[in-house]
């Protein structure tokens, strides 16, 4: 080997990091040639020398000042500060200032509405239903009845005689008014009429209730000679 | 050209259980962290400041640095050879912004302010004279070593001052194996030369070969 070749790997060499058959090769001609041996020898010297430098010390205020940098890199970390974690707490700062708010009032406002809601059910639905007209078919509830038929006046139908009547039937029981279904024909025969008028003025009707007091309603009556079918 | 490659594990147990420790957050691996890196990361900035009163400003960036990343290092490489990187891009990124500026600064702070008073204390087995001379010779050596090409620098601080491994230097400075060999010779040749420079203008200067502590 030359110097040219041997150049590069002088530090190399110096460190001891050339192995096998390159290391003797460099070896070799350290030993016989006076410029790399100097050469060598100068960065071993260097080496060495820099190695003997005294280690600098790090300043007591340095070692604070990074607990400090510490400290508050932790704080940061634990608490989430990132961008995304930052919402989340503006989120949670939200909830946390609304369950305070709400929570004395959490217990009366709901009691509030489901007591709203049960009343709601009982009475305010079966008004506005408002029924006008009696529909038997309906489930009677307590609070809300209809008018009944009781019992027919004296009165006589012809054979072939098929009445219909809407009678409006007052608080009291009795007969207010009546108005007939269109297609009607006895309404044009005045002695049926009178008859009919007679006995629906001795007719007695159960009256309907509204919040358990009498109230006026509708009665639908089918009148024939052998029956009578009443609908309300 | 064949090497005696220097194995290391990428990441040893107790890198890991610290790392963990700092992303959990927990005091003890922020804590043990400083005490770990402190001194080698100051000692490393300050060699290659050249201002080391500096070192301080540019150690914290760099322990900034680290809590914040620390969550992006996946353990490719040693946690001491990742810490050293940041250390080494610091002091570059440092040196390339404010050197410009601080040159031109005239300095009051006395130039030894960082320094242990440890290390001006004389030690009981030399003589004040030796005490003096290899004092002398200390501040000749960082002089010669300030002056040095930053490149050559960093190769040769990591190397014969830090003692890292040519292959975790490669690593810290992110460079081909082949360049930071090249690095290291041309660094110590230039401080060979600087120093045989000065040893000429300073009489007093001699080499005294010395053991590592």
């Amino acid at each position: 080997m030359n110097c040219k070749q041997v150049e590069p790997s002088l530090a190399a060499y110096c460190d001891g990091r050339l192995s096998g058959r390159e290391r003797l090769d460099v070896a070799a001609h350290v030993a016989e040639c006076a410029r790399c041996a100097s050469a060598s020898e100068g960065l071993l010297r260097v080496r060495e020398v820099l190695q003997g430098l005294p280690g600098l010390d790090p300043p007591a205020e340095l070692t604070t000042a990074l607990r400090i940098l510490a400290s508050r890199e932790r704080v940061r970390r634990v608490s989430g500060a990132g961008f995304g974690s930052l919402f989340g707490r503006w989120a949670l700062l939200a909830k946390m200032w609304a369950d305070d708010m709400m929570r004395p009032v959490a217990l009366p406002m709901a009691g509030g509405l489901i007591s709203a809601m049960i009343l709601f059910a009982l009475l305010v639905v079966p008004m506005v239903d408002g029924r006008g007209v009696s529909n038997v078919r309906d489930v009677p509830t307590p609070l809300f009845t209809e008018a009944s038929f009781v019992s027919m006046g004296p009165f006589g139908l012809n054979d072939d005689d098929y009445i219909v009547v809407d009678v409006t039937v007052g608080s009291g029981g009795r007969m207010v008014d009546y108005s007939t279904p269109s297609g009607q024909q006895w309404v044009n025969n005045p002695e049926v009429r009178k008859s009919v008028e007679n006995a629906l003025l001795f007719t007695v009707f159960n009256p309907g209730t509204k919040f358990f007091q009498p109230k006026a309603g509708k009665v639908r009556l089918t009148l024939r000679r052998s029956q009578i079918e009443v609908k309300g | 050209m064949t090497e005696q490659l220097e194995t290391f594990e990428p990441q040893d147990g107790e890198d890991q259980f610290l790392l963990e420790g700092l992303r959990a957050g927990q005091e003890s691996a922020y804590e043990t962290l400083i005490q770990r890196f402190q001194q080698p990361v100051y000692n490393l900035v300050g060699r290659l400041l050249r201002d080391p009163s500096e070192a301080c400003d540019v150690v914290q960036e760099v322990f900034l640095k680290i809590f914040r990343k620390v969550d992006a290092f996946r353990g490719e490489s040693c946690l001491k050879t990742w810490i050293y990187r940041i250390a080494v891009n610091e002091a570059h990124n440092h040196c390339r912004w404010y050197g410009r500026h601080r040159r031109q600064e005239l300095g009051l702070d006395d130039a030894d302010e960082g320094r242990s008073y440890r290390n001006t204390l004389p030690s009981a087995v030399q003589s004040p004279f030796d005490c003096v001379l290899e004092q002398e010779n200390h501040v000749l050596i960082e002089e010669a070593l300030g002056r040095l090409n930053p490149s050559f620098r960093e190769a040769v601080v990591l190397r014969d001052i830090e003692d890292l491994s040519y292959e975790e230097i490669a690593e810290v400075l992110q460079l081909p194996l082949g360049t930071v060999k090249s690095r290291i010779l041309r660094g110590r040749e230039a401080l060979r030369k600087e120093l045989e420079r000065r040893l000429a203008l300073a009489p007093a200067f001699r080499w005294t070969p010395q053991t590592v502590e």
